[in-house]
């Protein structure tokens, strides 16, 4: 009798339950459609070579996954605490780093359950990232078939993420096309969240030094010593003093982004995308769904577009034998790739904000007017906020400096963009760089050798 | 699946079936499949992987994962051992494909192999704000094992559902499935049911808490057990989970107790 009544509440409830739950479901609902990695003959070779760095990456990974929802879910008046908390265990996390590489759900399942998309682009591009480091650990595949098997393995990326693959070009383009700069997020993570926004610029700095130090190493033990070395150099000095810019592929791995600029770029789309989402989840003004919406428009500005093949070379390395090993003030430095992309954005911005000024400023912004607004930018981008920075985002510090300036509205809404400010940038972009000459292919006929390099080390 | 009716085949031929089917598998996932694999991901719950909830999401499309699960259990004082090798494959986006072979050994019932389970899996949408994640599965029991006649199918309706805001991922899980006993003898039951509410929780990067309650009905007329089970999920490497989990009867039909172990290996 009395499992009879067990039995009839527990079918009674389970029912009910499952009938409740499935009526709510939207027609619309989207699905994960989730594609397996590919099964490669060098698959887990950087697993297998390189552990103490697959750690690292885990650690690398686990703090980005979490901010997702720490924004999300803290309001933005506790910035500092909530910073310096997440901060903490991110240090706890490195020092005692994940065995297997989180998936970004496994931190953020909040966020997982808002923005999907996201998750699916990031874990994507991860596993590009897996698959290129595996390509570069494996000593069976001969240096000089590195660079065939590198675009093999961006071909496949492709094909498995056709929906949601990144774009090849470099960020100079896709920034551009993204027009997120007069968004009313854009700077926030950076200004109010420096400490995690930080931790990321240095995260930034491992991920081309990973790949430098395997182009300087070479495929054999070199490489081993030259990865090691490495880490000690980001344990012991990047990570306690990271770099004040995100630093980009053709700066911190100028040999490999000529070996691989297909991948090169995407990387550093990625990791433009983390700072821009960021931002707009660290931003409460905005409803989730406006959020969502903004986002999403944000992955499409940033994702393939026909005709990006012919862009991926479109770049110059500042310091084309750079070793990664040498922790200098350049690669600390605010100044960079980065902040001159930023700086070139807004001059190409300038004569369309002008038109929309109140009033008419026609005859042109004041040179004093446009040192103040570049010298306020050049503040906004640099982590923190500094001393006679105007508080707020970029476009918060933009409405105190010129009160009259009536902002392009299409712009400003989330998930919505002024194409007319995209085409211009667009189209200053073509005047500098458009003729630039493609960058070189790097050589890889002899393996390299890191004796010098490695000779200052071993003392 | 029905592993109460089972043939006898002697306990060295079971083993030998057992090796040839899983060296069988592995050769022909290597060579037949696409390239591609997906690691093996802890927070993807399995049935009897180590509990007997499982969750709404399939493996990946085009993903391969050899599985083993292992059950023991304790029916008044006599010992029932199963143990099942699976492959499964992501057939389509949101579609997995599932093929089952138990064998069964001890001395509760007859050694033997059990009946050999096929199943499809469909996903019907992610988990939002708001609504649950749903999937479906459909899958049949063919007579493979002693005594056992008609094709049994089932079909499952299954979700899962993070709580709050998930700081810990935690989720429930529902699963209710009903068969339809095809070749009914007069002690049976024509219609079976089968419901489990399960929980789960991460307690560390690499390890996965899952509990459940589990509601079965027998084939036999008023058989009914009823199960609580607590388990872990260990992704080991990054192509392999193992789990571990026990489980303990709360009716007289019920087990006694009950052990689980678990691999998965993704190819």
């Amino acid at each position: 009798m009395r499992s009879q009544i067990i039995k009839r509440i527990t079918i009674g409830l389970l029912t009910t339950t499952a009938i409740l739950s499935a009526t709510s479901l939207i027609v619309e609902a989207q699905q994960r459609n989730s594609v397996a990695h590919p099964r490669t003959p060098y698959r887990l070779s950087f697993y297998n070579r390189h552990r103490r760095s697959y750690r690292v990456a885990g650690a690398l990974h686990f703090a980005h996954s979490k901010l997702h929802d720490v924004l999300l879910l803290t309001p933005f008046k506790n910035h500092k605490k909530e910073d310096e908390k997440l901060y903490q265990e991110v240090l706890k996390v490195y020092n005692k780093p994940p065995r297997i590489e989180p998936t970004m759900e496994l931190y953020a399942p909040y966020s997982a359950r808002v923005t999907w998309r996201l998750f699916r682009v990031i874990d994507s591009i991860h596993l590009l990232h897996e698959m290129t480091e595996d390509v570069m650990s494996d000593k069976d595949i001969p240096w000089n078939k590195k660079e065939k098997t590198l675009k093999e393995a961006y071909k496949l990326y492709r094909k498995k993420y056709k929906d949601i693959a990144f774009s090849p070009a470099p960020l100079d383009v896709t920034m551009r096309r993204a027009g997120v700069m007069m968004k009313p997020y854009f700077t926030l993570t950076r200004n109010y969240y420096p400490k995690n926004n930080n931790f990321f610029y240095a995260a930034h700095w491992w991920h081309p030094a990973v790949y430098e130090s395997m182009m300087i190493g070479g495929n054999d033990k070199e490489q081993d010593e030259m990865l090691n070395q490495m880490e000690n150099l980001f344990k012991n000095l990047v990570i306690p003093n990271p770099p004040m810019r995100m630093l980009l592929s053709r700066e911190g791995s100028p040999r490999y982004s000529r070996l691989s600029p297909e991948t090169a770029n995407v990387f550093d789309n990625l990791h433009m995308l983390h700072g821009i989402t960021y931002d707009i989840f660290a931003y409460d003004g905005w409803t989730i769904e406006q959020k969502r919406a903004e986002l999403y428009r944000v992955l499409k500005a940033l994702s393939y577009q026909p005709g990006d093949e012919k862009l991926v070379r479109k770049f110059t390395t500042p310091k084309p034998n750079i070793n990664p090993l040498n922790y200098d003030e350049w690669v600390k430095s605010s100044d960079g790739a980065m902040t001159r992309m930023m700086m070139e954005m807004m001059m190409e911005m300038i004569p369309m904000m002008h038109g929309n000024m109140k009033g008419g400023m026609n005859s042109g912004m004041s040179s004093e007017m446009h040192k103040k607004m570049m010298m306020q930018l050049k503040m906004k981008l640099t982590p923190g906020i500094q001393e006679g920075e105007i508080p707020g985002s970029w476009v918060d510090a933009m409405k105190v400096l010129m009160p009259n300036m009536k902002m392009s509205s299409e712009a400003m809404e989330p998930g919505k963009i002024n194409p007319m400010m995209v085409k211009i940038m667009l189209k200053g972009w073509q005047y500098k760089y458009g003729n630039l000459p493609n960058i070189e292919p790097i050589s890889m006929d002899r393996e390299p050798s890191a004796l010098s390099i490695l000779s200052q080390y071993r003392k | 699946m029905n592993t109460n009716k089972l043939k006898y085949t002697g306990k060295g031929k079971s083993l030998t079936k057992l090796f040839l089917g899983l060296t069988t598998s592995f050769y022909l996932s290597t060579y037949l499949f696409p390239k591609t694999a997906e690691a093996a991901d802890h927070l993807n719950l399995e049935e009897g992987l180590p509990t007997e909830v499982e969750d709404a999401y399939p493996v990946p499309y085009q993903g391969i994962e050899l599985q083993g699960a292992v059950k023991y259990d304790c029916i008044n004082g006599k010992d029932s051992f199963v143990i099942e090798p699976r492959l499964e494959y992501g057939i389509a986006p949101n579609t997995q494909a599932r093929i089952a072979v138990p064998f069964k050994f001890g001395n509760a019932e007859s050694d033997g192999i059990g009946d050999v389970g096929v199943e499809v899996f469909y996903n019907f949408n992610i988990e939002t704000l708001k609504t649950p994640a749903f999937a479906v599965s459909v899958g049949v029991d063919t007579p493979t094992g002693e005594d056992s006649a008609g094709i049994d199918p089932t079909v499952k309706l299954i979700m899962t559902k993070t709580l709050g805001k998930g700081t810990n991922l935690d989720r429930l899980h529902l699963n209710v499935g009903y068969t339809f006993n095809d070749a009914k003898k007069d002690d049976e039951r024509r219609n079976v049911v089968k419901a489990v509410a399960g929980y789960s929780r991460r307690l560390s990067p690499q390890t996965i808490l899952v509990t459940d309650f589990v509601y079965e009905q027998e084939k036999e007329e008023d058989e009914d057990t009823y199960i609580l089970e607590l388990g872990i999920r260990q992704q080991a490497t990054p192509l392999t989970v193992w789990s571990v989990g026990a489980g303990v009867g709360l009716s007289n039909d019920s087990p006694d107790f009950r052990v689980t172990a678990g691999i998965q290996q993704s190819l």
